[in-house]
């Protein structure tokens, strides 16, 4: 596909050139770059704070700052136009109305959705390093100054990890950018291909979107950089918990509460109508696909962190930079890209008379492109575990005679579980929200949640559409709820 | 160790079950696979109701329109798809482009579809129309625009509402205006409207209405169907919106209103043939018709211009009668327009 983009015709090329092209590489960098930073700030300092908080609040936090990551940005972006546009409650009780479809807008949208990418590896991180404390008081620092002198600098890499994440989730975006009218590559990949009809513009496009990307990859801090710098900056302990307490909670209002309370409005006035059986199976069908795909998924993430591990080699570092790769492609041309190959398996398949079966029309598609897609982001979440296993544990296991085979399962799985259990959430929430690749790889009369949810917001029904969405956010819940304990927990031991 | 026991079974039970589901077909008289963009609640009760009537079975997959070719393309000879539905003449134009469809027509599809809403060479045939109308503040202190071409007139400056130019919907619309008076009249009308904007155009199409209502501008294009589910929605914000604009059929005294159809083709490559040839003819019936108007606020495509609610209340107004297919051939030049005057 790449080779064929740069050599083929491509007819819309010149006008993109023209002018417009800077343009959408303007707005596509302003808007990474503030979805960097805000997620940044929002998942570390709140991972900070409730690291800092009594153990019995923590699972509540954890559930209440990872949910967001349920709620698709698309749906959150549709309920903020309604509360702060005409007739919404700001117009109601403030008689104002706020312009939000614009690239501040955006930002807002994105940092405030997928914050959790930042806060997630980081409680996992600073609870595996709770000892540090005890290192801080030693030191005679209070438990805040630790935090801030000792753990901060040490978490920072982590949060960044997470940071490009979210933002190769923001270079991916469709639904909120056409919607707020922000020309990204995204945005623009997907009016050349449907408005031309020019594949090939498109596909140039995503590879300056890839190579992008790479970029970022490379810049991305190694684990282990800033260990030794120790920050100076003196925090003023008491005051931080207060402030600390007061911005979690803005953070729950805007990130939950008030996409909520638009979509229970919605679902109130909308859910007799709309809600029926085929809900119930949209909803079978979203939780077994993003099951399915999220277990293959994390499997391939530990066979690679595994491999990477023991066996390091230039190969092995590529092949993972390739899956990483991946996720800054736009699902759309995954699913095209691998439809041709399996097409083809299919033709000679069928030629050879193997079989009649076809797998280009079967739930293997969707479920690969999933997997291919989304590995990256078990592989983050498998990486940032064994950062925290010094490679020491190897080698005693190693010098006391247990074969790797054995190790295997007394030693990489049982460490790694808190991180492999992370990647299985994210992956499995992510699939649950996916759009383009399940449209497109479904076979016949398989509806999910999100698709069930897209079709009713994009034919502006959005009191509709919440019914899926709401959906959509019970069930990821219900999800972190029976891993959370693990989750978290199961990293401080 | 004992949780990825549990979501390995729990991955492994899912597969399974998720493979036994899509196996449920009852084929005694056949079935049909359709790709359609359309995704409203009235097309499954239509195919219900086909069911019903020829025991054929539908089964549906369900995409935005380039997607579904570009699936259709790369499945090639393999493709299951039997009935490609889109939702603007521009998908069906590329479709034919593409070579992905065959001809078919009939009788019934002759006596109730007017040869303007067809490809000449029936190739596609239209299954419902749509028109792009101008919507105007209650309070507009000018002298309304008449005709499409009027917004692009400085008396307007600062007034005007838009949704983006990635929107299929402005992209036909600017397509009719290249074919009505040719490139260089269309992107300075476009160069007009632009220097008309009150704000950078975002949204979708009720967006622009509800920004009327709120102040931000006067004028704006809205779709005849989103301006019915607009008045028959049970959201009070939306009608309270509406009461706030008039509705302007444009260009009545030229060439008439922007139009633009949802149409349907035999895939090249469908495997029951005769079940889609039936699906079609069914769905152009006068009564199945008559649902896609009531239900979904369209206009049938017999040319009687039959609609309920707002619609009807709009009353008949002349459209435009170009060929459609010329919308789908103009469409990549109005882009190009929209995107050299900064359209964004």
């Amino acid at each position: 596909m790449a080779i064929h983009s740069v050599w083929g015709e491509a007819p819309s090329w010149n006008t993109l050139t023209e002018g417009l092209l800077i343009h959408i590489l303007g707005s596509s960098a302003i808007l990474a770059a503030g979805a960097f930073v805000g997620t940044s700030i929002v998942g570390l300092s709140l991972a900070i704070w409730v690291a800092a908080t009594p153990n019995r609040g923590k699972r509540f936090f954890d559930l209440l700052f990872i949910l967001p990551l349920a709620v698709p940005p698309y749906v959150f972006a549709y309920s903020y136009a309604e509360l702060v546009g005409y007739g919404g409650w700001l117009d109601t009780w403030f008689g104002t109305t706020l312009d939000i479809k614009n690239i501040w807008g955006a930002i807002f949208v994105f940092t405030f959705t997928l914050f959790p990418y930042v806060y997630l590896p980081c409680r996992i991180f600073l609870a595996q390093k709770s000892h540090w404390y005890e290192v801080g008081s030693s030191l005679g620092l209070s438990r805040y100054q630790s935090q801030w002198r000792l753990i901060r600098p040490m978490v920072l890499p982590v949060a960044m990890g997470g940071a490009l994440l979210a933002v190769m989730e923001v270079l991916n975006d469709f639904g909120v950018c056409k919607y707020f009218g922000i020309p990204t590559l995204t945005v623009g990949i997907m009016k050349i291909w449907t408005g031309y009809g020019d594949y090939v513009s498109a596909v140039r496009l995503a590879l300056i979107l890839m190579t992008l990307v790479a970029v970022i990859l490379i810049l991305q801090p190694s684990q282990k950089g800033n260990d030794q710098r120790l920050d100076r900056t003196d925090a003023k302990a008491g005051k931080y918990n207060a402030l600390g307490a007061l911005f979690a909670s803005l953070v729950a209002l805007l990130s939950l509460l008030l996409p909520l309370s638009i979509m229970i409005k919605g679902v109130w006035a909308t859910g007799s109508r709309v809600f029926d059986h085929s809900f119930a199976l949209a909803a079978w069908h979203s939780c077994s696909l993003a099951c399915l795909s999220a277990a293959i998924a994390v499997m391939v993430a530990f066979a690679i962190e595994f491999g990477l591990r023991h066996f390091p080699s230039f190969l092995g570092r590529r092949s993972k930079s390739i899956v990483l790769l991946c996720y800054s492609t736009p699902g759309i041309i995954i699913a095209l890209g691998l439809l041709l190959p399996i097409v083809g398996l299919d033709r000679w398949m069928i030629k050879n008379q193997w079989t009649t079966a076809v797998i280009s029309q079967s739930l293997v598609l969707p479920v690969l492109a999933l997997v291919i897609r989304y590995t990256s982001v078990a592989v983050k979440s498998a990486e940032s575990g064994y950062a925290t296993v010094g490679k020491h544990v190897h080698e005693s296991a190693e010098s006391l005679g247990v074969p790797l085979s054995r190790s295997v399962f007394s030693i990489d799985l049982p460490l790694l579980s808190p991180a492999l259990i992370a990647g299985f959430v994210l992956v499995f929430v992510d699939v649950l929200k996916e759009l383009p690749i399940t449209m497109i790889t479904r076979p016949f009369n398989y509806d999910t949640l999100a698709t069930k949810a897209f079709f009713m917001a994009s034919d502006e029904r959005l009191r509709e559409s919440a019914n899926a969405s709401l959906l959509i956010v019970m069930v990821s819940a219900l999800v972190l709820l029976l891993l959370s304990k693990k989750l978290i927990n199961g990293a401080s031991h | 160790m004992k949780n990825f026991g549990k979501i390995f079974t729990l991955a492994v039970a899912s597969a399974l079950a998720a493979c036994s589901g899509s196996a449920n077909k009852n084929t005694e008289k056949g079935e049909v696979n359709v790709y359609t963009q359309r995704h409203y609640d009235i097309d499954k009760k239509v195919f219900e109701d086909f069911t019903r009537e020829t025991g054929i079975v539908v089964n549906v997959v369900t995409a935005g329109a380039d997607e579904l070719l570009a699936k259709l393309e790369t499945e090639a000879e393999l493709s299951p798809c039997d009935l490609f539905i889109a939702v603007d003449a521009g998908g069906l134009t590329r479709a034919k482009a593409k070579g992905l469809l065959q001809a078919y027509t009939s009788a019934v599809i002759e006596k109730n579809v007017m040869p303007a809403y067809r490809d000449t060479e029936h190739l596609w045939t239209g299954l419902t129309m749509r028109s792009r109308v101008i919507a105007v503040s209650t309070d507009l202190k000018v002298a309304e625009p008449k005709n499409y071409e009027d917004l692009a007139s400085p008396i307007y400056k600062g007034m005007i509402l838009s949704r983006s130019s990635s929107s299929s919907y402005n992209q036909a619309l600017l397509a009719s205006i290249i074919h009505a008076g040719g490139s260089e009249t269309a992107q300075n009308w476009a160069k007009g409207v632009v220097a008309n904007f009150a704000r950078d155009p975002q949204g979708n199409d009720r967006d622009q209405i509800k920004d009327i209502a709120a102040g931000k501008g006067k004028i704006a294009l809205i779709n005849t169907y989103y301006l019915g589910k607009m008045q028959i929605s049970d959201d009070p914000i939306e009608k309270s919106a509406l009461d706030k604009v008039r509705i302007i059929a444009p260009n009545q005294d030229n060439r008439g209103a922007h139009i633009n159809v949802s149409g349907a083709g035999i895939a090249k490559y469908a495997k029951n043939k005769s079940q889609a040839q039936a699906l079609l003819d069914y769905l152009v019936k006068p009564e199945v018709q008559r649902q896609f108007a009531g239900a979904n606020q369209e206009y049938t495509v017999d040319g009687s211009f039959t609609s309920e609610g707002v619609l009807g209340k709009l009353g008949k107004f002349k459209v435009d009668t170009m060929p459609l297919q010329i919308l789908g051939e103009k469409n990549p030049e109005a882009i190009q327009i929209f995107d050299r005057v900064g359209w964004k």
